[in-house]
């Protein structure tokens, strides 16, 4: 059975989703080259006159009762992910193409509907519920069925009735590269038909791959397998990849990931595993890799959790050079079991703790987020050391007997010892101080007075080891403008080491 | 008067343009005697500024907050941008360190360390896992306040307003000032808190602090 895809074209989709009617005459704009552009469209705007690019300016100047509506690229993509959730209602091999198509996989579906008629019938049906004006294709291929679907005509191709159906389209309909398409017009090529009457051979010779890609698929072919995603399953654990052709912004990887995500998921489930955590590369066309980790705090295999920790860490990425290929690997998985909520988890929160400890120590490392715990240490940069974040509290250890010996003495030694800054320098900073006890000290900012000092406070400690030994002699000085700090005096100089 | 009810509608249009419903915020009680009388709580969700000098007291007076978040039994992450937060001392502000997560981003002479940062407090504001989020100034190599993105302020009270939380911001330099724009924003001398703007209610009240340990 060879596959067959189904298309779904949403010509004003950017403008729906903000409530505009295709009938409506309206814009989205954002910013782009300085200045506030028309980024997308409805048609009846379109029919008028206005295109991508134009200023606000220019297009109120053809149509003064345009309405302008402000872009909203978070809510945009929150909106695409949760398009392409309700379309695997249809099939659940789903991904986007472009920023207005959608292609889905129906050879293996369309039974459940009666057939690829009803299969046209239930996306007619499911896009009119969403609010969407929609054209639809089934053909054999997904660029060609997306560039049928943007025009009317029979939606439905038969098997191997593609270059018949593609003929009296325009060349461009099938989004080649600029350069081919130049080459191509300048021969006076203007339809696929007489793209498609010509030699295989001439064309590989004159317009190199590109062009035998975009002849053999107005000659009715499938382009070389090469386009298609790939799952795998290495080591026991799964992996998903998918060409790119080039893509030079992270909106692009947005448009394939879910996808991508669906395939692993799928690969995943078939397995019997839960994904702990991804290994995301990005294949550069210089030949470089660029990647990033994603850990999930809790074992998961579902898409929309995925899906929502990838983007993130995709925010983060720069794209150095275009992407030619981008592979999702599982790096470690469990076998999957379901997760309860525990009975004292404040489940109001929108996300699980968990996930989002996990975002943090993929992106800032497993050093910067911790807790903390007190070190019985004279040395005051000593006195504390990160632990690991506990998602549940430890216990405690119910209080003391009030006439406790030893709790009595503990009480006493903590009433004895001396108020620590909020705030200690990573390094100490070398000042100039006059005066005994401190009467002026010299910050980098400048002389100040000191108003009260307390002090001194001896700490000394490791004296056993005259590399390691220190003695330093703290004051507490209350300076003029009512900031306090932490200084002290060791070998003949005087340090900065906090504030309070 | 009349500015103040025309600056009011600009803003809202503002927000209207910007896609953002509007939030109303409400006050809940902190715990802390001074602060409870002089606002009528903590706003949230919303965005509260303490600034001032270093060492005038600010992070201390996040600490007593933070003390009674985690003696509510609620935990709290402390951004530490200026990577100099003293646990031993928030012990004995009263803080349960268990319930206390604190984040320190590379400092931002680390590559990506500059963004590190504001990202963090976004997370983590947006995440709604925390009632209080308390994030300082990040510093330059030079051991200056780092300067903020033009944009990071209002990207904070969005993620604050999903979140449902209150983000506590410890302030010294008047440019994160002006790109806070907090709710509130309340200066500290010695032990004098003044409020010094409230855009739910009236500024210029202050309040006296009990006394600072070093004082006893």
């Amino acid at each position: 059975m060879s596959d067959r895809y189904l298309a779904v074209h949403f010509p004003a989709f950017r403008l729906e989703r903000c409530g505009y009617d295709p009938r409506d005459v309206a814009v989205l704009i954002g910013l782009e080259r300085s200045a506030m552009r028309v980024l997308a469209l409805t048609p009846a705007a379109s029919e008028l006159g206005l295109h991508r690019g134009m200023t606000v300016s220019e297009a109120r100047s053809v149509e003064p009762s345009v309405e302008v509506e402000l872009w909203d690229p978070a809510g945009e993509l929150t909106d695409r992910s949760a398009l392409l959730r309700a379309w695997s209602r249809i099939s659940d091999a789903v991904q986007a193409m472009g920023e207005q198509d959608l292609v889905l996989e129906v050879s293996r579906t369309a039974r459940t509907f009666g057939g690829e008629e009803g299969v046209v019938r239930a996306a007619r049906e499911l896009a009119a519920s969403l609010g969407h004006a929609v054209g639809v294709a089934i053909t054999d291929d997904p660029r060609a069925a997306v560039a049928l679907a943007r025009r009317p005509g029979n939606p439905i191709v038969p098997v191997g009735g593609m270059r018949e159906a593609l003929a009296m389209l325009p060349v461009h309909a099938l989004d080649p590269p600029e350069g081919l398409l130049a080459s191509l017009r300048a021969l006076g090529i203007r339809t696929l038909g007489e793209l498609a009457a010509l030699d295989a051979a001439s064309v590989a010779g004159r317009f190199g791959a590109d062009g035998v890609r975009l002849h053999r698929l107005a000659c009715g072919g499938r382009p070389p397998r090469d386009e298609a995603e790939v799952a795998w399953v290495e080591d026991e654990l799964p992996g998903v990849s998918t060409p790119l052709a080039g893509a030079t912004t992270t909106l692009q990887l947005h448009f394939v990931l879910p996808g991508l995500l669906q395939q692993l998921a799928r690969a995943l489930s078939d397995l019997g595993l839960a994904a702990v955590q991804l290994r995301c590369t990005l294949e550069l066309d210089d030949g470089t890799f660029a990647g990033f980790g994603v850990r999930v705090g809790r074992p998961t295999r579902d898409v929309a959790t995925l899906e929502h920790l990838v983007r993130t860490r995709l925010a983060t990425v720069k794209l150095e050079a275009p992407v030619e290929a981008w592979r999702i690997e599982v790096q470690e998985a469990v076998p999957s079991a379901g997760w309860q909520p525990g009975l004292t988890d404040r489940t109001e929160a929108r996300e699980p703790l968990p996930d989002v400890l996990a975002r943090l120590i993929d992106a800032l490392g497993e050093e910067a987020v911790f807790s903390a715990e007190p070190v019985d240490a004279w040395c005051p940069e000593r006195a504390w050391r990160p632990v690991p974040f506990a998602l549940r509290p430890p216990l405690r250890r119910p209080p003391p007997a009030p006439d406790d010996v030893v709790d009595r003495q503990e009480r006493w030694d903590h009433a004895l010892t001396w108020a620590r800054p909020a705030s200690l320098l990573e390094s100490p900073v070398l000042i100039e101080v006059q005066g005994s006890p401190p009467a002026r000290l010299r910050l980098p900012t400048g002389w100040l007075a000191v108003e009260t000092a307390t002090g001194p406070e001896v700490l000394s400690g490791s004296w056993w080891q005259p590399e390691a030994a220190w003695d330093r002699e703290y004051w507490v000085v209350r300076l003029t403008g009512g900031r306090t700090a932490w200084i002290y005096a060791a070998e003949h100089h005087w340090w900065l080491h906090g504030w309070f | 008067m009349g500015d103040a009810v025309t600056i009011a509608r600009l803003r809202e249009q503002i927000r209207a343009l910007e896609g953002g419903a509007r939030v109303e915020g409400h006050r809940r009680l902190s715990g802390l005697p001074a602060l409870d009388t002089l606002l009528g709580g903590l706003v949230q969700p919303g965005l509260v500024e303490i600034s001032g000098p270093e060492g005038s007291g600010g992070v201390r007076f996040a600490l007593a907050l933070v003390a009674e978040e985690t003696r509510r039994r609620r935990n709290v992450v402390w951004v530490d941008r200026a990577r100099s937060l003293y646990p031993p001392a928030a012990l004995a502000a009263g803080v349960d360190l268990d319930r206390l997560l604190i984040v320190r981003p590379p400092s931002s002479c680390a590559e990506g360390g500059r963004h590190a940062g504001t990202w963090a407090v976004e997370q983590v504001l947006r995440s709604g896992c925390f009632g209080l989020v308390v994030a300082t100034e990040g510093l330059d190599p030079l051991g200056q306040p780092q300067q903020e993105h033009r944009f990071a302020g209002s990207r904070w009270r969005q993620a604050a307003e999903q979140g449902g939380c209150t983000g506590l911001f410890v302030t010294r330099s008047p440019s994160l000032r002006r790109i806070l724009q907090a709710d509130v924003r309340l200066g500290l001398e010695g032990r004098t808190l003044t409020v010094l703007r409230d855009r739910h209610g009236a500024s210029g009240g202050r309040a006296l602090l009990p006394p600072w340990p070093e004082d006893a």
